[in-house]
């Protein structure tokens, strides 16, 4: 297609009717050709000469054939009409219709009943279309369907730009391919480059997601979305189908929802960059059945979450990197940190699926786990088959846990740290090197009964039922009995302790608008509450840090 | 006395009993000797008569009326009347020939050079500038340089020019110009070699034709033959064939035609068209028109 020419995304269709019907000045005459007609009648009088054509109409002026069952040119009246099977011819460009009039006067065309306008790349159909010569603008009403390059949008009415080859779609407007559904209260199309700027309860569906925005720039070529205000995207499955469904199946056991005022989707890398406001950071709420229905739900709020489904081998990774802040809570757990990576490694086959969550920031992270808080340089937490499995702390490492009977933080200390968990419980903690303990003990009042200090090249607790029940050492103990009257404040190496506690699952969530979304469109509100522990576990680690 | 020309063919109906070339005005002379060379006393007429009136009728109805300067009749294999210039005279008075009807009323008036009366009055050859005027409001003028007046018929040929009319008081007609012409008793007449007819009065047009016929004062013309029409504003029309209709006020063309206006240039099958060709039907159109912006 000549670029020059091209309507949607090809030739300038719409021109047609201008060069076909009228000169490129006003008052000056065209020469059409007359290839054929069954019959003619010429009328002259004081209005100027009217032809009649009919049956088999076929005239041509330059490179552009019309075809019609009738034609009536009013050439003192500068208008043109042809009725019946009008087909109109232009190179590939062809404009059809059950009737089109031309206004050298207004230099408008109008073609009505069935319109199609194509270029052999783009078809417009529409029941009537309007196109201006001087504005190179053609409207359509009453419904108009535009095919291009595997595209299918609708809108009740519009126009397109032949100069710019641009759509104004007045919506609802929908966007359809193959790789999904866009839907809007209105929308712009550039042919051109493929891109759609629609807006107004904004709409994206594709197999694997959903995207709901106020306004949304997508390029179809690359299948990127950029959307602002009040953005939400859910991606529904472990993604590792690739299979491309129209909708998304609702039996799924994982659905992720990402909240951002923008956001930046690529369908292709199948990749989310979110952001928020100043005062609203982005958040990200992961939801997920286990086999007896239970549904666990993990929220993350940060200023920049992106998300990424990763290819390894055989297997479909996702990723999700919360920065500038991240607040993390789920049922066992609870983090905060500048930076935060969760990798999650689906199941497959015999294979549980395997979750890792990395934490960072010069603000060092932290996570309370089972009742503790556990901060360090940076935190990595494994979770296999739904279950915590492990948690490593490397750089000053500390663990605190706030003896709520005598209000003393028992602390632990070391270079590293590793907690070993079975179903959840904290079964083994291991320290080292200069592993150092604070422990507070209480006597039958629940009174501080004495202070125990501790420390050796590496110590290993052995947890049971919450409780410490064996404590080994190695290399080089030390230790001292502090009686209840002299018992320091100390504080061990590293110490932190974040008074306000963990995040808690009402905090990130808020009461925003996201949580108004989510009662009109998410999942059904007792997915959002925490699920029971089962018989034999721990409360949430929320619970304990003091949930708010 | 010029030569005479052919025998005509058929006798006439009008079975005029020129029981005598009844009333021979002037005076008559027999031949005398010394004849020119080449010339023999057979050659001679058998009677002369110098400003001469020849009356003849038929039933007591008068048809023909005829005045020339001099007259000579000749009785040998058929008989036949020449009028014309006397012999040797170097300027004289055309002749002059009035017909009438079968009603014994005034139809035509031919002037001529010369002519010849065959068949009793039967048959007229006029010759020479001839003139002939149709009485009538359908009449006719004709103008040729040579004619034949036959059983109320006119065969003109060689330079004809002629005039009909439809109505007087509208003035519609046409003048034909034609290498040949044939004005028939009803008025109808048929012209052939290069015809051109001028419509007039209402309707201003021009056909050109190899052949042209008409009904009386050209009310009804049929084209044949490389046939055009043109009327006003440039518009002209080329067909095999095409009819005129006054009555109508419309052309035809029945068959393949083109067409040349204004801003168009088309071709088609079965015209009709207004007299000046600015409205029209056809079928099977080809060809190019220009449209105004």
């Amino acid at each position: 297609m000549s670029a020059a020419q091209r309507l949607l995304g090809g030739t300038a269709l719409a021109a047609v009717l201008a060069v076909a019907l009228a000169a490129p000045a006003s008052g000056q005459t065209r020469r059409v050709e007359v290839l054929g007609g069954d019959r003619v009648e010429v009328a002259s009088d004081s209005g100027g000469v009217v032809r009649r054509l009919t049956g088999n109409v076929r005239l041509r002026q330059d490179t552009t054939v019309f075809f019609a069952d009738a034609a009536t040119i009013y050439d003192g009246r500068g208008e043109a009409v042809l009725r019946g099977r009008v087909r109109i011819v232009s190179g590939a460009d062809t404009l059809t219709a059950r009737e089109v009039a031309y206004d050298s006067n207004t230099r408008v065309a109008e073609a009505r009943g069935d319109v199609r306008l194509g270029d052999g790349e783009s078809v417009l159909f529409a029941p009537a279309l309007s196109f201006d010569r001087r504005t190179e603008v053609s409207s359509f009403t009453g419904g108009g369907r535009i095919l291009h390059r595997g595209a299918v949008l609708t809108s009740p009415s519009g126009t397109y730009s032949t100069a710019r080859r641009v759509a104004r779609l007045d919506g609802p407007v929908r966007l359809e391919d193959s790789t999904g559904v866009l839907t809007a209260a209105r929308g712009l199309y550039d042919a051109r480059v493929r891109r759609a700027d629609f807006a107004g309860d904004v709409r994206l569906r594709r197999p694997d997601a959903r995207l709901w925005a106020d306004s949304v720039v997508y390029f179809r070529r690359t299948e990127r979305a950029r959307a602002y205000r009040e953005v939400v995207l859910e991606r529904i499955g472990e993604g590792e189908s690739t299979a491309r469904q129209p909708v998304a199946p609702a039996d799924s056991s994982r659905r992720s929802f990402l909240f951002a005022d923008e956001l930046l989707f690529d369908g292709q890398a199948e990749t989310a960059a979110a952001r928020g406001t100043p005062s609203l950071d982005p958040l990200l709420l992961v939801l997920r059945a286990d086999s007896t229905g239970r549904v666990d739900s993990t929220l993350t709020r940060a200023p920049r979450i992106d998300a990424a489904r990763l290819v390894a081998g055989a297997d479909t990774l996702q990723r999700v990197a919360a920065a500038g802040g991240a607040r993390i809570w789920e049922r066992r757990l609870a983090a905060v940190a500048d930076s935060a990576r969760f990798l999650r490694q689906p199941a497959r086959g015999a294979t549980t699926a395997l979750d890792r969550l990395g934490l960072w920031g010069s603000t060092r992270p932290s996570v309370w786990a089972d009742g503790a808080q556990l901060t360090g340089d940076s935190l990595f937490a494994v979770v296999r088959g739904g279950a915590v499995d492990s948690l490593r702390v490397l750089g000053a490492a500390f663990a605190a846990q706030l003896d709520s009977t005598l209000g003393r933080l028992q602390q632990i200390a070391g270079r590293q740290m590793l907690a070993r968990f079975d179903g959840d419980a904290l079964r083994r903690l291991s320290v080292w090197p200069n592993a150092q303990v604070l422990y507070h003990t209480a006597n039958d009042e629940g009174l501080l009964d004495g202070v125990y200090e501790l420390s050796q090249d590496s110590l290993a607790f052995q947890f049971r039922d919450g409780e410490i029940r064996e404590i080994r050492g190695y290399r080089g103990l030390q230790g001292r009995a502090i009686p209840p009257g002299q018992a320091p404040n100390t504080r061990l190496p590293g110490f932190a302790f974040r008074t306000e506690g963990a995040p808690t699952r009402r905090s990130l969530l808020g009461s925003g608008w996201e949580a108004a979304w989510l009662e009109a469109h998410g999942p059904p509100p007792d997915a959002l509450r925490p699920a029971p522990p089962a018989r034999g576990e721990p409360p949430p680690a929320s619970a304990r840090a003091g949930e708010r | 006395m010029r030569p005479l020309p052919a025998r005509p063919s058929a006798p006439v109906a009008l079975a005029v009993a020129l029981a005598a070339l009844a009333a021979l005005g002037g005076c008559t002379r027999q031949p005398t000797a010394g004849l020119p060379p080449g010339t023999t006393v057979d050659d001679l007429p058998d009677s002369e008569s110098w400003d001469a009136s020849l009356r003849t009728s038929a039933d007591g109805r008068p048809t023909l009326a005829i005045d020339a300067p001099y007259l000579a009749r000749y009785t040998r294999d058929s008989a036949y009347v020449y009028l014309g210039p006397a012999p040797d005279a170097e300027t004289a008075e055309p002749v002059r020939v009035r017909v009438f009807d079968a009603e014994g009323r005034p139809r035509a008036t031919v002037t001529a050079g010369e002519a010849w009366v065959y068949d009793d009055g039967a048959r007229l050859l006029a010759q020479g500038d001839v003139r002939t005027v149709v009485a009538g409001d359908d009449g006719a003028t004709l103008q040729a340089d040579r004619m034949t007046l036959e059983d109320g018929a006119v065969a003109a040929e060689g330079e004809v020019r002629a005039s009909v009319r439809a109505s007087v008081r509208a003035g519609d007609g046409a003048q034909v110009e034609a290498a040949r012409l044939r004005y028939e008793p009803d008025g109808s007449f048929a012209a052939s070699g290069g015809t051109v007819v001028h419509l007039t009065g209402s309707t201003q047009a021009t056909v050109l034709a190899r052949r042209v016929s008409g009904t009386a004062g050209g009310g009804r013309l049929e084209a044949t033959g490389d046939a055009r029409v043109q009327a006003s504003g440039g518009r002209t029309l080329q067909a095999g064939r095409v009819v005129w209709s006054r009555a109508a006020g419309r052309f035809r063309a029945p068959g393949a035609f083109s067409f040349v206006g204004p801003g168009e240039r088309v071709r088609g099958r079965g015209l009709s068209a207004t007299a000046d060709l600015s409205r029209y039907s056809f079928r099977d159109i080809t060809g190019e028109i220009e449209v105004r912006e």
